[in-house]
Parts: C-alpha cells; structure tokens; sequence
C-alpha cells in the first residue's frame, strides 16, 4: 500500500465506525475515531502550532467542530479525514492569528517533532532530506505533509487548499523538483 | 482507484514516487495515544451531545450542538487551561483506574480518575445500572476509614442517573482525595431530600492510586 496516497477505500477499511455511528454520537465511534486520527493530526498541528503545548487544544478544538458540524457532513470524494483536516487547519490558523510570541531565529517549532526526527538522526540522508524540507515555501511544506503525514489523495489535499485534484497533482510535482534540488544542496554542504 | 500517479502530463515518474515515498517514511507521524484526559473530554462531549439532540428527529440548530459540544469539550479545555496557567506546576495525569462490582462481586463497570489543577475528573461507564423511577438517582460518593450507618465517613461526588437506554456515561469533577477517602460507592437515593447515603449501594470499588 503506497501511504503517501491511501485513497478512500483505505480510509474506508481504517474507520470502524459508520458516518451513522458518528451523527448518532455513539461515544466509542467517536473515540476510535479520534484515536485513529490523533497521530497523523498531532504530527501536522505540532508542525504549524505556534508554541508546542497547543497541540492538544487545537485538536481537541477541531474534535468539537467536527462534532458540531457532522450532521452536515456529506461524504465527497475527499472523505471525512480530510474534512477534518481542514478544520484542524483552519483552527491553527486562527490561533496562530491570535498567539503573541517571540519569534527566534531559527528556531522551528515544526522541526521539534522528536519522534521522527529520532529516527532520521541515525540516518544521515533522511535528516538531509527533512533539512531540504524545511527550506521549501510553507504552502509547499503544507501540501506535500497533507499527502504524506496527513495520509491524503489529491481530492482530499484540494479540498482543504481550495484547488481542484489535478492542480495538487501538477503542484505536487513542482513541490518535489524543488524539493529535489534542495535535498541536493544540503547533500552538497549548501 | 484516486489516480494519484498521474498528473495532467501523465503518469508520475518513478523518480518523485521514490521521492514522496521517502519523504513520508521521514515524516511518519509516531504511534502516539491521545492524553486520557482528552479522551475523557470527548466523550463527555459526546455524550452531552447525545443527550442535547436525544428524541424525536427534528431539526437540531447545528449553533445549539456546537454550543453543548464546546461547553462540554472545553470546560475540560478550561481545566486544562487552568493547570498550565499555574505556570505549569502540575499536568492532568491518570490518577486511578478501577473496576465497579456490584454486591456479588461481579464486574459490572468502570471508573476512572483524572487528577487536574481542580481536584480529579472522575468518569463513570457501566451498563447495568437499572433506570430508577422518577424523582430518585444514583449518588456517587468516597467513602473513608470507619464509615458506618451512625458513624458516617464519606464525601459525595455527585448524582446521575443513566441514559434512556439505560447506559451510563458520567464525567463528574471532584475534590475529594482518595488517598483519604480510598473506597468509591455508588448508591441507589430515594430522591427525598435526605443528604445521608441511601440503604441500597449498587456498586463499589476499592482505589488503588496509580
């Protein structure tokens, strides 16, 4: 199974619940369902919140606009883990919008993550390749960590980012050549 | 099948697969369960959702159930707040975890503590607690050392009764230290105005502090 685009029928088999289960406020529906998507939320929100604690709040907030606005979901093609994604990033950009803080240079608050950057670590050219990451435009970072961290197809990443599935895919593309070009440079000592 | 290997100019190339591909193993988000306390404020939320748009179908404000979500969610939220806001001197953590039995012994259900920067969150979950009529409830109370019919030792935590379908799923907020007061009992009150525990205990459990 290619994880970087799971495709509706793998959201499908991963969700026990029905949509049924979750309009009806079946309260372990609910938690499996926020148990299933708590690692790949917290691993986008600790990426874009704009101090570290706040991962949880802006989950949580998102879990409760989810709940709120379930009986007006209707199943598309980008399916309910993107819907919820979009809410999640709609709920950090407005805490980002409202959170003072003192920006450090350098100092990334995405790149604390110290689950995956452990791993890297030990593998000189994957902490190569999420050093050229980081350097990508943050509308890049964003589309190419919803297909791959997020989990989503092309419809899903352009529902969120307002563009139709071909345009993800033709952005995709140019957000991979730059991301090569980087991953280049920073192999090369640049 | 999405066609995600394709774009406009055609099928993507094994180059960025490999890259993308690559990329998510390096971005892999861990395995992580979410904070229990968290998991306690959903489904509290849930529940009082549940109860807000319980009876006939009609149409619910969709503003009506995102208000009771968000209360019920972010109250927790609001303790959660709460802690941090001591400059985070402490941190919800798991206080203690049990099972309810009922007089002959059996499991009959669950109860949880949460210690948060107001005392504990305290969540109840049993199926076989009968609905009792009208006007009475069930009271949930610690209970101490020497607690007795004319030598009481027990603090209430609060009343509930479960659900139209007979479920019970209760989130309280309680003070009390278990570490004093380390037996937890619920009994069946007769609604009578009588603050003194009721002569029927439906279910108990003995804390053990994680």
């Amino acid at each position: 199974m290619d994880r970087a685009s799971p495709g509706r029928n793998d959201e499908a088999e991963r969700i026990g619940p029905s949509l049924g289960d979750l309009r009806s406020f079946d309260v372990e529906a609910w938690e499996r369902f926020y148990r299933d998507l708590y690692p790949r939320l917290a691993a986008f929100a600790r990426a874009r919140v704009p101090a570290p604690h706040l991962v949880d709040d802006a989950i949580s907030e998102a879990m409760s606009r989810a709940m709120a606005g379930i009986e007006g979901f209707s199943p598309r093609d980008a399916g309910i883990d993107a819907w919820v994604f979009g809410i999640l990033r709609n709920v950090i950009r407005e805490m980002t919008r409202t959170f003072v803080a003192t920006p450090v240079e350098g100092d990334r608050v995405p790149r604390q993550d110290p689950g995956p950057l452990t791993r890297v670590l030990e593998a000189e050219e994957g902490h190569h390749l999420v050093v050229a990451f980081n350097r990508l435009e943050e509308r890049e970072r964003e589309l190419l960590e919803l297909r791959t961290v997020a989990g989503l197809d092309s419809a899903g990443v352009g529902e969120i980012l307002g563009m139709s599935a071909g345009a993800v895919r033709m952005a995709q593309r140019r957000a991979l050549h730059r991301l090569r070009t980087l991953f280049a440079e920073v192999q090369g000592g640049i | 099948m999405e066609s995600d290997d394709f774009d406009m100019d055609g099928p993507l190339d094994a180059e960025d697969r490999a890259l993308l591909d690559r990329l998510a193993e390096v971005l892999a988000p861990e395995a992580v369960e979410p904070p229990l306390d968290r998991v306690t404020q959903l489904r509290a939320s849930v529940t009082a959702t549940r109860r807000a748009t319980a009876g006939p179908r009609r149409s619910i404000s969709r503003w009506t159930v995102a208000a009771v979500a968000a209360v019920a969610l972010l109250g927790g939220l609001a303790v959660g707040l709460a802690v941090r806001s001591g400059q985070g001197s402490a941190t919800d953590q798991l206080e203690f975890e049990e099972t309810l039995r009922d007089p002959q012994g059996d499991a009959t259900g669950t109860v949880t503590g949460v210690k948060t920067g107001i005392g504990r969150v305290v969540h109840i979950r049993t199926d076989e607690l009968p609905i009792l009529p009208i006007g009475e409830y069930y009271e949930v109370w610690f209970v101490g050392p020497g607690d007795g019919p004319t030598t009481p030792n027990r603090i209430s935590a609060g009343t509930f009764h479960p659900d139209a379908d007979g479920l019970t799923d209760v989130t309280l907020a309680a003070a009390v230290d278990p570490a004093l007061y380390p037996v937890l009992a619920i009994t069946a009150e007769p609604g009578d105005g009588d603050p003194s525990p009721g002569p029927v205990e439906v279910l108990r459990t003995t804390i053990t502090l994680e």
